[in-house]
């Protein structure tokens, strides 16, 4: 069985994001990217499935312009067996991301597709649901528990109120959550090979899928700056506050 | 009369620049270590110069002993008075204030009591670098980093305190102050007054601010670790990396396998860098200020991280390197140093641990780690050999841990490990306070290894400025 794992080239989580000047978007000029945390789980759990048996090849795709190539080393790095690299704008939509996934799913016709539950910059939560839909396929969302029995997969999913167990049809759409493991630092032996692994680019128009945007960014701002905390002098005065500024109490 | 004292010290600093309560006073008066305990007639805090001057004036008068302080986190009990009560610590902590910042010049002229962290964080604010790092810098203090000549990560690159500071203000036990600010990169009208201030530990006089180089930001890095044959191919790699890198190395740690086990025994959350625990290994950075290094190229790859890539290929094909990785994001580089900066608090967990902080040249450190290991075990073989730190610079700090595998009487083996250490450190020509000083802790042993007649002239110099000796007295000399 064959798992391809979606990676998405991101603003690394530990900078410090900032708005354009222009208000039009984020700055991403000189800015370190890696990849989404998520997606390092779900190729993580790929390796896995593979060192068990449980599949024979990784294939990492990523999509967005020449320096996704990066991310895909680095998924091949960890020890994923090929790259895709679908050539697009940073800014492509979820809808339009599920739809090339689906003619990259439509040629290498893997048994399991592994995505992270969202991608840590626009948050959107949308790409592997969509996929699953427009595929027909089961999803399992939220996972943080995975064993393949067969043809079905029993998934953990992360809920509200707890821990759901699901039973779920292969082929599938399975979307990581944080807990379900620890992703492996790439060892050098392995970066060294990455580089002699098959990466193939392609466009979107190779796969005949219209990424035009649907969605118009009217503008973009910062959080509103948090306001320094002061000190109060007793009980007293912070009973008082409470009731009277924050209203809390 | 100490009542009156302590009214005269509270006119000149007010009321909350003076504690004088056993519960206000005890963070004052223990080592970071928790291995000494003072007694003091109060904690002063002044807030200005002029305050320090006054009080120093007073101190003078009234033969009170003065002994400085910043944040308290030295390692040498150098901050700590004696138990006689007589003392004052002179707290900097309320001298807090950025004096400049001058990006033309490339320096900041701050107050001895600025945290080292908020340093960083108001240069970086103006997209500047000051490079002093070390575990304690969200504690200690500038004026501290100045008395101890702190060294730290990224000696390697920028040198230690001492290089990093431009001039100093200065306050004389009488209350003279010595103003020896500066920008000046050059400037050689006589003796150069400010080296004698940087590592004097408090000894000399009480330093009140300084002006400190600044450097252009480094805003690529690639970080990685590697599981080495040994130390000498540790060091065989710190000048291939260095000569890759142009002079680019920010960091160069070694971390041998019992600081892995010790510091994952304490900290089981971080995770494990590499699949296997390697008897020797480094964690290496090297960083650039060109943001061009840090992103892919036509290659797809980033050059920083293509020359780290290449160094360490070339040394594992070489069989200097067994294993390495190099962090992918910065959520990896964080977890590669912390492995590296959480080895002191681990040791501090432990239940038992002889420090060392010495230094070697770098064709000393192999030969001198060997012999030490086989000396260790000698004395006894269950002890954890952390011998680990900025090799980068030859500073090592050769520790020995000890858990309930070694045996209970550790405590009457320290002496002879002290001795295996000290005569080692001796044989190869080493220091043995490489960057955290004399303080209490070291004063016996260095009496040992100087010279008479250098110790001569360090006697001489500090009675001259000081011929009372009541400056930070029992330190250092
Ligand atoms: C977790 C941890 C990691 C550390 N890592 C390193 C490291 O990598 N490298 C390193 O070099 N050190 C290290 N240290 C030791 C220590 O933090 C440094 O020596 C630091 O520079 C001390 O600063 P401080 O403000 O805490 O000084 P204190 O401990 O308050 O004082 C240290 C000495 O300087 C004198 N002093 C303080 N302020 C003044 C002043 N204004 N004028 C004159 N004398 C003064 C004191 O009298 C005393 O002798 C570490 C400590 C900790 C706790
Ligand atoms: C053409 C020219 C160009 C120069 N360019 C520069 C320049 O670019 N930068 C610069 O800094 N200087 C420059 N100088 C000045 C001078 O060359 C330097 O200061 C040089 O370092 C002096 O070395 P010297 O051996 O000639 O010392 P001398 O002239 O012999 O002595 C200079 C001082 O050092 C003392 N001294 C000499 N030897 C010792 C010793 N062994 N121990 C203790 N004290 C000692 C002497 O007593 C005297 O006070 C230049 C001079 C010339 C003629």
């Amino acid at each position: 069985m064959k798992v391809l794992v979606p990676v998405k080239r991101v603003i690394d989580y530990n900078v410090k994001v900032r708005v354009k000047a222009d208000n039009t978007g984020v700055e991403l000029a000189n800015v370190k990217m890696a990849m989404n945390p998520f997606d390092e789980i779900a190729v993580e759990e790929a390796l896995r499935l593979k060192e068990s048996g449980g599949a024979d090849e990784v294939v990492a795709v990523s999509i967005g312009p020449t320096q996704n190539q990066e991310t895909i080393r680095t998924a091949l790095a960890m020890g994923a067996d090929r790259g895709i690299h679908i050539e697009a704008p940073h800014e492509i939509e979820p809808l339009a991301v599920a739809k090339l996934l689906k003619e990259v799913v439509a040629r290498e016709e893997p048994g399991l597709v592994f995505v992270g539950k969202q991608a840590i910059d626009d948050d959107c939560n949308q790409t592997g649901q969509m996929l699953a839909a427009l595929l027909g396929w089961a999803q399992g969302t939220f996972v943080s528990g995975i064993e393949i029995k067969g043809d079905s997969a029993a998934v953990i999913r992360e809920v509200d109120g707890g821990l759901e167990h699901l039973e779920i049809r292969m082929p599938a759409v399975v979307t990581v959550d944080l807990r379900l493991n620890e992703p492996r630092y790439a060892s050098l032996p392995n970066i060294m090979k990455a580089k002699k692994k098959p990466l193939d680019s392609m466009s979107a128009a190779d796969l005949g899928v219209d990424i035009a945007p649907r969605l118009t960014i009217t503008r973009v701002e910062e959080p509103p700056a948090r306001e320094a905390g002061i000190k109060v002098c007793d009980v007293a005065e912070l009973v008082d506050k409470l009731k009277n500024e924050a209203k809390v109490i | 009369m100490s009542t009156e004292l302590i009214a005269s010290l509270r006119d000149i600093v007010g009321d909350t620049g003076l504690k004088t309560g056993s519960d206000e006073t005890m963070s004052f008066l223990t080592d970071w270590h928790g291995q000494y305990h003072g007694a003091a007639l109060a904690v002063v805090m002044p807030e200005t110069t002029e305050q320090v001057s006054q009080v120093m004036a007073f101190a003078e008068a009234h033969d009170i002993v003065v002994v400085p302080q910043g944040g308290n986190t030295g390692f040498m009990g150098g901050a700590t008075p004696d138990s006689s009560g007589h003392s004052i610590v002179l707290s900097l902590r309320r001298m807090n204030r950025i004096r400049e910042i001058d990006p033309i010049n490339m320096s900041m002229t701050v107050e001895a009591g600025c945290v080292l962290q908020t340093l960083h964080e108001a240069t970086e604010a103006e997209g500047l670098y000051f490079p002093l790092n070390l575990a304690a810098k969200g504690s200690c203090t500038i004026g501290g980093n100045l008395g101890t000549n702190a060294g730290g990560l990224n000696v390697v690159r920028y040198g230690t305190t001492r290089e990093l500071t431009l001039g100093v203000e200065v306050v004389l036990m009488g209350g003279r102050v010595l103003n020896l600010l500066s920008g000046l990169r050059k400037d050689n009208t006589g003796y150069d007054l400010r080296h004698l201030f940087v590592g004097s530990e408090g000894t000399l006089g009480v330093i009140t601010a300084a002006t400190m180089k600044l450097f252009p930001q480094p805003v690529a890095r690639a970080t990685a670790f590697a599981e080495v044959r040994d130390v000498d191919a540790a060091v065989q790699l710190l000048h291939r990396l260095q000569a890759a890198s142009g002079g680019g190395i920010e960091a160069f740690e070694l971390i041998p396998a019992d600081i892995l086990h010790v510091v994952f025994r304490h900290f089981p959350e971080i995770p494990q860098p590499l699949a296997t625990r390697g008897a020797m290994n480094v964690l290496m950075e090297i960083a650039s200020t060109n943001p061009a290094s840090g992103m892919p190229d036509a290659t797809g790859e980033a050059p920083l991280q293509t020359i780290m890539q290449e160094t360490l290929a070339t040394a594992f094909e070489d069989g200097l390197v067994i294993d390495a990785t190099i962090a992918s994001s910065e959520a990896q580089r964080r977890a590669l140093w912390d492995v590296r900066e959480m080895a002191p608090e681990s040791h501090k967990r432990s239940m038992g641990v002889a420090r060392s902080d010495i230094s070697l040249t770098q064709s000393a450190l192999a030969p001198f780690y060997a012999e030490m290991v086989d000396g260790v075990k000698a004395i006894d073989p269950n002890l954890w050999i952390c011998g680990y730190g900025h090799i980068g610079d030859g500073n090592l700090h050769f520790n020995l841990v000890a858990d309930e595998r070694s045996n209970s009487d550790f405590a009457e083996k320290k002496d002879d490990l002290y001795d295996l250490i000290y005569d080692k450190v001796a044989k190869y020509g080493g220091s043995i306070s490489a960057e955290h000083g004399i303080g209490q802790t070291k004063r016996a042993q260095l009496a040992k290894v100087k010279a008479p007649e250098i110790l001569d002239v360090m006697r001489a110099i500090k009675a001259s400025i000081d011929p009372k000796n009541l400056m930070n007295p029992g330190k250092v000399i």
